[in-house]
């Protein structure tokens, strides 16, 4: 089944759901052009396995399970995708924020951010060290911090596309904040302090 | 003694700063039962830097936020749609 009716609905999916698949694909993939081209291969898929969707769930959730898979298999074939020690590293910088009792640190006690925070997104300098900082998260955190804000969807959707449990989701965006958090205040916040 | 036992129960119930800051992110995304709401909020009035923490995790929203709508509708996303949409239309 590849009908002309088939081709107009995988056409509407490529206008409603193709930027925020493709941003996803480039956080986990941290290539822009990799990611068009999984992003391309997920809608040839769904072209070819319409007749399985039937309409049985949300497009863009199933849409997003395609991508995941293809993802993985990009990840198998470069074997470039072992982030591991990316991970490892950034929940080493979390646990050392807090002490044994789950309180800050004194040195990770960061004093109010009294800039302007609406002029700052006119400043280059600082949307450049923003992209900086999300760069530096390791790809699964970088990616779920990027969906959260997507749309008006709730969390149940997105953990759904992203395949993790709610519970992981939110311990995702606190560590994700956390370090963004560390990162803004060294390259950006502090360093105009002092 | 009543007394005692209350304020064994308030500590009990009293987050650390690392439980504190991850209720902050469950409450916007899961929300929040009774006991976390009364732990979040008891700790909240008195860890100044926990109130640090609330505001900035609601500013970086706010710009990854902006940011996304600024890049929404780009050149690059409507090439990509362009380029989609014409291989799809290839398939038979």
């Amino acid at each position: 089944m590849n009908s002309i009716e088939t081709q107009d609905l995988v056409v509407s999916w490529v206008k409603l759901y193709s930027a925020d698949l493709h941003l996803w694909a480039k956080r986990k993939t941290r290539d822009r052009e990799a990611a068009e081209d999984l992003v391309q291969e997920t809608f040839i898929a769904a072209l070819k396995g319409a007749e399985k969707f039937e309409g049985r769930s949300n497009p863009r959730t199933w849409l997003f399970g395609i991508l995941n898979n293809k993802i993985n298999d990009h990840f198998r074939k470069s074997s470039a995708g072992n982030s591991r020690s990316k991970d490892s590293e950034s929940i080493g910088i979390i646990h050392s924020m807090f002490d044994e009792s789950g309180h800050w640190r004194k040195s990770e006690v960061i004093g109010n951010w009294d800039e302007n925070e609406s002029q700052l997104l006119d400043n280059d300098e600082f949307n450049a060290v923003l992209e900086a900082c999300l760069n530096k998260l390791p790809s699964q955190w970088g990616a779920s911090i990027q969906l959260k804000y997507l749309d008006e969807r709730n969390g149940e959707e997105i953990c759904q596309e992203l395949g993790i449990s709610p519970t992981n989701f939110w311990q995702i965006i606190h560590r994700a904040k956390l370090q963004l958090r560390k990162c803004l205040e060294s390259n950006w916040f502090g360093g105009l302090a002092k | 003694m009543p007394g005692i036992k209350l304020v064994w129960r308030t500590r009990k119930m009293m987050a650390s700063c690392k439980q504190a800051t991850e209720l902050i992110e469950k409450r916007e995304i899961a929300g929040l039962g009774i006991y976390e709401k009364v732990s979040l909020t008891y700790h909240l009035a008195i860890c100044k830097a926990c109130r640090a923490y609330q505001s900035q995790s609601r500013m970086i929203d706010d710009w990854i936020k902006s940011q996304q709508m600024e890049n929404k509708n780009s050149e690059e996303d409507k090439n990509l749609v362009r380029r989609i949409t014409d291989e799809i239309r290839k398939q038979q």
